[in-house]
């Protein structure tokens, strides 16, 4: 579903991330783990066609983010850690809006807008102007508008933050349900418990390198996520 | 503490002469002298403007011994500059900067939170109001007979003079947030509000007029209901010419009325500033939503963006009003205008009332360049710039319909104001299609430039959206650039006596604009995308 093949991206004489190579089968959730300003960021950034990079490529399902953005774009959704969304909007607004560029049809969306929006307990706040909403609904809505044209390929970063700890039991069952429809994730986190319990498999970066990948019993082997972690920090 | 608070605010002014507003670098030295260059120029060119006026009025006031009426004219000139100037900022300013918060979060009183927020309109007013001023001063010191003492008022009436342009605007701006704040559609309440107070202010700015011209033939007769009646100008005017006294009680009615607003201010400021809203809870009714297509969701995207925001309304579409007015006067007061017009042809043959198409297409296009709806649109995206660029959109669909809305909100008043105006000043047909579609290309102009403008020159990171608005370079590049472009439209008819007749000059302009716009759209279409993606 995404190939990841030596990316390098450079900010100014800076390599943020340095011949990064990961591949992502559809069905699996990929746990994207390093400390601040690894890189994490600007690889989800440049799977989403958010991001220019210097050097390698990236396909999402067979096709590359260079050369086909939008044919990219349509199958993917992309959900940044600080959802800045339209103030100027309501929910539903925004939801609308979202369904509109993705062509999802009237009926679909307002089915899918009824379950996600009842799922997450947003449906009462969905006339409310977002520029009323707390950082979790934010991030709530911004997940209803990822989920809204079932992406074969998800970009979370950060996805946990800001949630309750009900939405984010919500958000993990969500995500293993796509999943379970074929769909992948790729994730970034901070919450290694959640990273060892939800993913199928990890990738550790570190200085914009990868360090070590793999399933989660090839990263940690016998030991806990957290202690592989800290000990490759080192 | 206070000097942080005022030299932040003052940082947020002009941030964007010292750092990069595209990759957040700070600039060269050679850049931002380049910057200060530029808005030198801009300053300098205006203040020709109304050094103009000035020496206009000067050259007859001045030799009657009237420097005093002369000052007043002009004094209430600085003031309404000053206040149509700072006016729009004051309720986004005061009271909807993203840093209120945090600010009020920290061990800082409230009051000198407000106090650096009022500098900041303190500074605006200062720069719009000493625009006319200034130039009044200079043509009164080279023309007139100052005194040393008429020197030295005249340079502190600059910052007197800001003083009550500040309160003016302070208190408008806390009216808004007062009735903004308990009410559904607020955006067009606000623009409501604002458009009655400019009304009312242009109402009787222009009947004060009348009263000066008057003024001026019967001086000594109305020297004195001048003094009774509008004491407060008649004191600037005197304390501009070197009077001890005047100086003194206009100086101390300002600084009085200053301290009263600043007290009313800061009595509510926290109140204001941290009410979230008192509308009604909105509750969702479901509901299948009609299917859109891209292009039309880009579109009304943009559209929510303009209409949700009063600053956004007033600054970048102000010309709108004007254009639904100028048909609306002109139909009312037809028969006079008419008779101006049969006037006119009789006084002054030739060229002038034959260049009546060329009149009302100068006219439009003056109203349609005040309105720069694309030009802060990209940077208004802010930090939700993500969503565009991660959503399955081209770029360049983006682009045009950004374009698009400023064109669609300018073209409709101006399809209106043209045919009307048309109609009533009684022009052949050819004519009219000639004057709407120089109007109609100049607002594709102002549009592509504007946004050619605003994605060259992004500034992605504000506090408030009033930064991208109105404190913006690009602004007022594309307004200069916009009167420039009217004057050469209707000025070189006159300036080249040209030997042909105005149809054909009309049609030679209509073919520049098609032109120039064409080349626009390449330019957004190619070289804007690009910039757009990398951002």
């Amino acid at each position: 579903m995404l190939k990841i093949e030596h990316l390098t991206k450079i900010y100014s004489e800076t390599k943020a991330v340095d011949d990064l190579s990961i591949h992502i089968q559809p069905g699996e959730i990929y746990g994207f783990i390093g400390h601040n300003g690894a890189g994490k960021t600007t690889t989800l950034k440049s799977v989403a066609g958010i991001l220019q990079f210097n050097e390698g490529e990236i396909y999402i399902d067979g096709k590359s983010i260079k050369k086909e953005p939008l044919a990219c774009k349509k199958i993917t959704a992309y959900i940044p850690d600080n959802p800045d969304l339209y103030e100027f909007m309501t929910g539903i607004q925004f939801l609308n809006f979202v369904a509109d560029v993705f062509e999802v049809p009237a009926e679909v969306r307002q089915a899918r807008i009824h379950e996600y929006a009842e799922k997450l307990e947003l449906t009462e706040h969905l006339a409310q102007s977002i520029s009323s909403y707390s950082h979790g609904m934010k991030q709530k809505l911004a997940l209803i508008s990822g989920w809204i044209h079932e992406p074969k390929l998800v970009i979370m970063d950060e996805p946990f933050v800001g949630l309750d700890p009900k939405a984010a039991f919500t958000m993990k069952e969500m995500m293993r349900e796509l999943c379970d429809r074929g769909s992948a994730i790729f994730f970034s986190t901070h919450v290694l418990e959640v990273a060892e319990k939800l993913c199928d498999k990890v990738a550790i970066i570190k200085s914009g390198q990868l360090i070590r990948s793999g399933t989660m019993e090839e990263v940690r082997g016998d030991e806990s996520l957290e202690s592989v972690f800290l000990e490759l920090e080192d | 503490m206070l000097k942080t608070l005022i030299k932040k605010q003052y940082m947020e002014l002009f941030r964007s002469y010292f750092v990069n507003q595209k990759t957040g670098q700070p600039r060269s030295h050679g850049k931002v002298i380049g910057m200060f260059v530029l808005f030198g120029f801009l300053m300098v060119f205006s203040s020709a403007m109304f050094f103009l006026v000035a020496a206009g009025l000067g050259s007859s006031l001045l030799e009657m011994g009237l420097g005093w009426l002369y000052f007043t004219i002009l004094g209430m000139l600085a003031v309404l500059f000053g206040t149509f100037g700072s006016v729009f900022n004051t309720y986004a300013g005061l009271y909807r900067a993203k840093d209120n918060d945090l600010l009020i979060s920290m061990p800082i009183p409230p009051g000198r939170i407000l106090f650096a927020r009022v500098s900041g309109v303190y500074g605006l007013s200062l720069l719009y109001s000493a625009l006319v001023w200034v130039p009044a001063c200079i043509y009164y010191w080279a023309f007139g007979s100052p005194s040393v003492i008429a020197v030295v008022f005249d340079v502190l009436l600059i910052f007197v003079i800001a003083f009550f342009v500040s309160v003016l605007t302070c208190l408008l701006g806390w009216v808004v947030a007062l009735i903004a704040g308990k009410l559904k559609n607020k955006s067009f309440v606000v623009v409501l509000i604002t458009l009655v107070f400019l009304g009312l202010y242009y109402f009787v700015c222009f009947k004060m007029s009348d009263f000066m011209t008057s003024l001026i033939a019967n001086a000594d007769a109305v020297g004195n209901t001048m003094k009774n009646w509008f004491n407060f100008l008649y004191q600037l005017g005197h304390a501009a010419v070197g009077e001890v006294v005047p100086m003194l009680i206009f100086t101390v009615i300002t600084f009085a009325l200053a301290a009263i607003c600043y007290y009313v201010l800061s009595r509510t400021f926290i109140r204001i500033a941290t009410a979230k809203t008192s509308e009604k809870k909105a509750v969702y009714v479901e509901k299948t939503a009609k299917q859109k297509g891209v292009r039309k969701a880009l579109f009304m995207r943009e559209l929510k963006h303009f209409t949700s925001n009063p600053t956004y309304m007033l600054n970048c579409g102000l010309g709108v009003a004007f254009m639904i007015a100028v048909p609306v006067l002109l139909f009312i007061n037809r028969t006079k205008v008419l008779m101006i017009i049969a006037m006119l042809s009789e006084e002054m043959p030739g060229n002038v009332m034959t260049a009546l198409p060329l009149f009302l297409a100068g006219a439009m296009a003056l109203m349609a360049g005040l309105n720069m709806i694309s030009t802060p649109s990209v940077s208004l995206e802010g930090k939700s710039l993500w969503i565009l660029r991660s959503l399955p959109v081209r770029t360049s669909t983006v682009l045009e319909e950004k374009a698009n809305l400023h064109f669609t909100i300018n073209e409709i008043p101006i399809i209106l104001a043209v045919v009307v105006s048309g109609v009533i000043l009684k022009l052949d047909a050819v004519s009219i299609i000639l004057a709407l579609l120089i109007a109609t290309l100049y607002n594709l102009f102002i549009a592509l430039f504007g946004l050619m403008m605003g994605v060259s020159r992004p500034n992605l990171i504000w506090t408030t959206e009033m930064q991208p608005i109105k404190q913006s370079t690009n602004v007022l590049l594309v307004m200069l650039v916009g009167w420039v472009m009217t004057a050469a439209i209707v000025g070189l008819y006159f300036l080249l006596k040209v030997p042909f007749s105005v149809n054909i000059y009309c049609t030679i302009w209509v073919v520049l604009l098609a032109v120039m716009d064409l080349l626009l759209l390449k330019w957004m279409r190619t070289v804007g995308v690009r910039k757009l993606e990398e951002l």
